[in-house]
């Protein structure tokens, strides 16, 4: 089975990519062909890494036609084709020794969140993020050092939702982009029990008709955990965040829904592809 | 008062300087607590943050707001919380997990000033600022300042009391019988 990937790698290709997947049953390979891609988004990257990774648990063999030298360069900056080396099979194209120039590292490259049973992996990750968000965003007068401090603390607490409330791995990437207007963006993505599952067994009685979607839109409340001692912090404070300090948006997939906040408006997604865990892309806006 | 520096406490878990995750927060906060339990004498404790590069949501939900539950729920006998050396970062930070719950506020001292971290119902402000700024100290000093009866004069301040956020003694009057007195937990105007 041949998914041809075209133009840019971001959330809505990523919805392609999991539409032509829930057809891949019976196959034994599935390549994934990005040939036609001319833009990777963190949050793409992560998307294609995320479905190699789908496929390798449904035990089907997934294998990536690359895309030109340009595009390849970048994947290769953002760590891409050793997590794929992971999960599957890629035509090698060039030397991976390519050493990264460090104007030329992204914000953060594409890392695998596994926390197991302490935090160390969780700091390892704030410590490059707090690195790079000095080198990158500080001293930028298009991030205030409350935007920040907001986009720091906002990826560190989606990533322990990872392990704490998806109980999966899962990875996380961001990139500073200067046209056509100053933007981060951020992708973290895992294959985990999703949002309704995690929150099912505390709230499925106090909501009628649950649904993924009622699932999303109740997580973003303050105090809503699906721990026992409570909590319910990190999507509250990141939808907020988004909201109210940029002029971004926030996109939070799980399951079958899909909801898109901006500090404008509010738009929900239901009865899409069903697809495991809980993927979010956040897009915050410089001044 | 007992000041703890946060950062040494944080270096004995990981070495490091960020305060992020439940996990290492939740350490963090039993290796204080265990320090507090030994300062017997000490009724206002310090949190100190000079040198913590980052906190996040969680690690203030852990540290500072589980650590103000433990205090106003007097598992740690008669303790009084005082934040101090806070960046904008860790303030911002620790707001948002004070508002969460709504349930704690803390202090934080600033350039010899005080400032209120969370939120108290607004009919107790005036009372905080009376006692801060004012010297108010009794049920009966504030009933004079601000006409209401002494009796809600007193329930006001038991409130703030059990929010840890004065102080109180017990008074016994020469001529019988006794009263609550109250007081700043740290002498410095109080800006809200």
């Amino acid at each position: 089975m041949i998914i041809s990937i075209s133009g840019s790698l971001d959330h809505v290709a990523f919805e392609r990519i999991i539409e032509a997947l829930m057809k891949s049953d019976g196959y034994t390979e599935v390549t994934f062909d990005a040939s036609e891609i001319t833009f990777v988004e963190p949050y793409g990257l992560i998307g294609l890494i995320t479905a190699a990774r789908y496929c390798n648990n449904l035990g089907i063999r997934p294998k990536l036609l690359p895309p030109s030298w340009k595009v390849i360069t970048y994947m290769h900056r953002m760590n891409f084709f050793d997590s794929m080396g992971e999960y599957g099979y890629w035509e090698k194209v060039f030397p991976f020794s390519l050493p990264i120039r460090r104007r030329e590292r992204p914000l953060l490259e594409l890392t695998k969140v596994e926390t197991g049973e302490g935090y160390h992996g969780i700091i390892d990750i704030s410590e490059v993020l707090m690195k790079r968000m000095k080198m990158m965003l500080e001293g930028d007068s298009n991030y205030s050092p409350a935007t920040v401090s907001g986009i720091v603390t906002n990826i560190i607490e989606i990533c322990q939702n990872l392990e704490e409330h998806s109980r999966d791995l899962g990875y996380v990437a961001a990139q500073k982009y200067q046209h056509p207007s100053p933007t981060v963006k951020v992708g973290i993505m895992d294959l985990g029990i999703g949002i309704a599952n995690s929150l099912k067994d505390k709230y499925e009685h106090t909501i009628s008709k649950w649904s993924d979607i009622k699932a999303i839109r109740l997580a973003l409340r303050p105090a809503v955990s699906s721990r026992p001692e409570g909590g319910g912090l990190g999507l509250t404070q990141l939808s907020k965040f988004i909201k109210e300090r940029t002029k971004g948006e926030l996109v939070i997939r799980s399951g079958n829904a899909k909801l898109v906040i901006s500090h404008q408006e509010e738009r929900s997604y239901k009865g899409l592809p069903y697809f495991p865990g809980t993927q979010i892309s956040m897009t915050i806006r410089g001044s | 008062m007992l000041s703890v520096m946060v950062a040494k406490e944080l270096e004995k878990s990981t070495g490091g300087k960020l305060l992020a995750t439940r996990p290492l927060a939740r350490q963090v906060r039993e290796q204080i607590i265990a320090r507090i339990q030994e300062a017997f004498n000490e009724a206002v404790v310090e949190l100190n943050f000079s040198g913590v590069e980052f906190i996040d949501y969680s690690g203030a939900d852990e540290l500072v707001v589980m650590l103000m539950n433990r205090i106003i729920n007097k598992e740690l006998g008669e303790r009084y919380l005082l934040l101090s050396n806070l960046t904008e970062w860790h303030r911002e930070n620790i707001k948002a997990a004070l508002g969460i719950n709504k349930k704690h506020a803390v202090l934080e001292v600033r350039s010899n000033e005080l400032f209120l971290l969370g939120t108290v119902k607004p009919m107790l402000v005036e009372v905080l600022r009376a006692v801060y700024n004012s010297g108010v100290d009794t049920a009966r000093k504030l009933s004079d300042a601000t006409g209401n009866e002494i009796n809600l004069s007193g329930t006001k301040l038991l409130q703030l009391y059990q929010q840890r956020l004065i102080m109180r003694t017990e008074e016994f009057l020469p001529e019988g019988g006794r009263q609550y007195k109250y007081g700043p937990i740290l002498s410095a105007p109080l800006v809200v």
